[in-house]
């Protein structure tokens, strides 16, 4: 099967210092985590918080250094952020936001990007209307809309959803899960999902992945995991539901 | 966290709808444009050349001819002040313009990069800020010597200090924030981050700063000028007027009257302005 990421032996450590003349202290956040994701996967990362998923992530984009080896064999994956409130620039228009991420994706006629714009606001259930919207008069939900848009309007093949609905009350979360997966299929993704919700996992994802202080306790498919679970973590995570 | 971000991001709706219902910035408003007028007035139709001396007019009260009376000169005040208000503002824009610039270089630098540069920076800015501007003013006075121009430009530097702490500030609360993540996964440079991306959400906090910032240029101005290092005789600024008429104060009240309502004037009316936007 064609790979679109593969991490092997991930470390991750955060120096602390106090002062200048301190003795650095040094946390271990990701202990050799290795996995890989395969073209058209879903996969759920599930830990509580603290074991390093979002590490993960944000090792893959680049924002962190590591120690290991991260293979992209996709250009420019990215990512959809926890928060809808604050991965939305609260003094820019949705309109300009799209704009702003073709026109550095490369694309440099203004009526082509105008045009994907608009296709890609309709392709997340929103309207043209809300082009004009300044982030700030739009709701939770449509927020993270937006932001869904702003990652993939520049077409990755690959795309890390950070907790995506975790912020959001639970009926719109169906939606925006019902969301992701429609546009999954429309634009030929994988994902890689990350949440601390065993619940929202299982209707999502191809293969789950279970993360316990930043090393991978157990994986497989949801149903063998949820239903046979082997680590003693996993029938935790599984007992708090 | 989130809770900082909804205040942060509420700041900025209301001050796109609310400045229209806001008392305090609506009577500064007036009050500048006043002061705007009276300025431009002085410009294109002064009543009297401001330094046209007239021996017969020496120290007249107000009168029909002479609105706001004559100096010690037999100048008239009324074409003084509004050359005066002038100077002054020129000086206080100057002042601002020098402060600010810098200012948000300095800030967006050291708030977003962190580290040596901003150890190095700020240290230096640190040394600029343990000195009163006005003491700062005088030493480049007498390394650069006075005039107008010296005056903005000592005034100026002096200035930078504070505006860069107000936008590093900024910059360091932004920094950190998921859109300029977002920004860097977009592949936006540096440059585009700091000045694009996150500068336009300072200008709240930066624009009520910035009409502080010229109330203190305008006091400093009319320090300097009272000492005698600013503008230069016979041109008048409002200090100038202020240090000139104390010694006449009791013979003719008017003549430190009138330069004095006009700082008052001014500071006032960009103080109410910068209350406004600081408030809503």
């Amino acid at each position: 099967m064609e790979k679109v990421l593969t991490v092997e032996n991930l470390i991750v450590e955060f120096k602390n210092k106090k002062s200048l003349f301190d003795k650095p202290s040094i946390k271990r956040v990701l202990n050799g985590v290795s996995f890989e994701i395969n073209k058209g996967e879903i996969v759920g990362l599930v830990g509580e918080s603290g074991s390093g998923k979002s590490t993960i992530a944000k090792s893959i984009l680049g924002l962190i250094p590591f120690e290991g080896r991260i293979e992209n064999y996709t250009a420019r994956p990215q990512m959809v952020f926890q928060d809808p409130y604050s991965s939305l620039n609260p003094s820019k228009k949705v309109g300009w936001l799209l704009n702003e991420a073709l026109y550095l994706d490369g694309v440099k006629d203004k009526d082509i990007r105008k045009n994907k714009v608009e296709e890609m606001i309709n392709l997340v259930g929103l309207s043209k209307e809300h082009l004009e919207r300044y982030p700030n008069e739009l709701s939770g939900g449509q927020r993270q809309r937006v932001c869904i848009a702003l990652s993939l309007i520049s077409e990755p093949k690959l795309l890390l959803a950070d907790e995506p609905v975790s912020a959001l009350d639970v009926t719109i979360q169906a939606q925006i899960l019902e969301l992701l997966k429609e546009l999954y299929k429309k634009m030929d993704l994988s994902i890689l999902f990350i949440s601390h919700d065993l619940r929202v996992v299982y209707n999502i994802c191809d293969r789950v992945l279970i993360l316990k202080k930043g090393e991978i306790v157990e994986s497989g498919t949801p149903k063998e995991v949820y239903q046979n679970p082997k680590h003693e973590y996993t029938k935790q995570l599984l007992d708090s539901i | 966290m989130k809770i900082n971000n909804y205040i942060f991001v509420k700041d900025i709706s209301l001050k796109k709808n609310s400045l229209k219902n806001n008392r305090n910035f609506i009577a500064g408003s007036i009050i500048v444009v006043f002061m705007m007028i009276f300025m431009l007035v002085g410009m294109i139709a002064s009543p009297y050349d401001p330094t046209a001396i007239d021996s017969s007019a020496k120290f007249q009260g107000m009168s029909l001819a002479h609105w706001f009376g004559c100096d010690n000169f037999g100048r008239d005040i009324l074409s003084r002040v509004m050359e005066g208000t002038y100077a002054t503002f020129k000086v206080a824009f100057g002042t601002v313009i020098i402060g600010t610039l810098f200012g948000i270089i300095v800030g967006a630098l050291t708030g977003y990069y962190g580290g040596l540069i901003d150890e190095i920076l700020m240290r230096i800015n640190d040394s600029i800020f343990a000195f009163p501007s006005i003491l700062l003013a005088l030493l480049f006075i007498s390394l650069l010597g006075a005039g107008t121009y010296q005056v903005t430009l000592a005034l100026g530097i002096a200035f930078i200090p504070s505006f860069a702490r107000i936008v590093r500030a900024e910059f360091l609360k932004a920094k950190n924030m998921d859109y300029v993540k977002v920004a860097k996964l977009m592949g936006a440079s540096d440059f585009r981050i700091i000045f694009i991306h996150i500068l336009p959400n300072t200008y709240t906090v930066l624009l009520s700063s910035i009409m502080i910032g010229f109330n203190n240029a305008v006091l400093a101005e009319a320090s300097m000028s009272f000492l005698g290092i600013g503008v230069q005789p016979p041109d008048p600024s409002l200090g100038r007027m202020l240090s000139e008429a104390q010694i006449y104060l009791a013979k003719a009240p008017n003549y430190a009257l009138f330069p004095g309502v006009a700082i008052i004037l001014l500071i006032l009316g960009f103080s109410l302005m910068a209350d406004g936007i600081g408030r809503d």
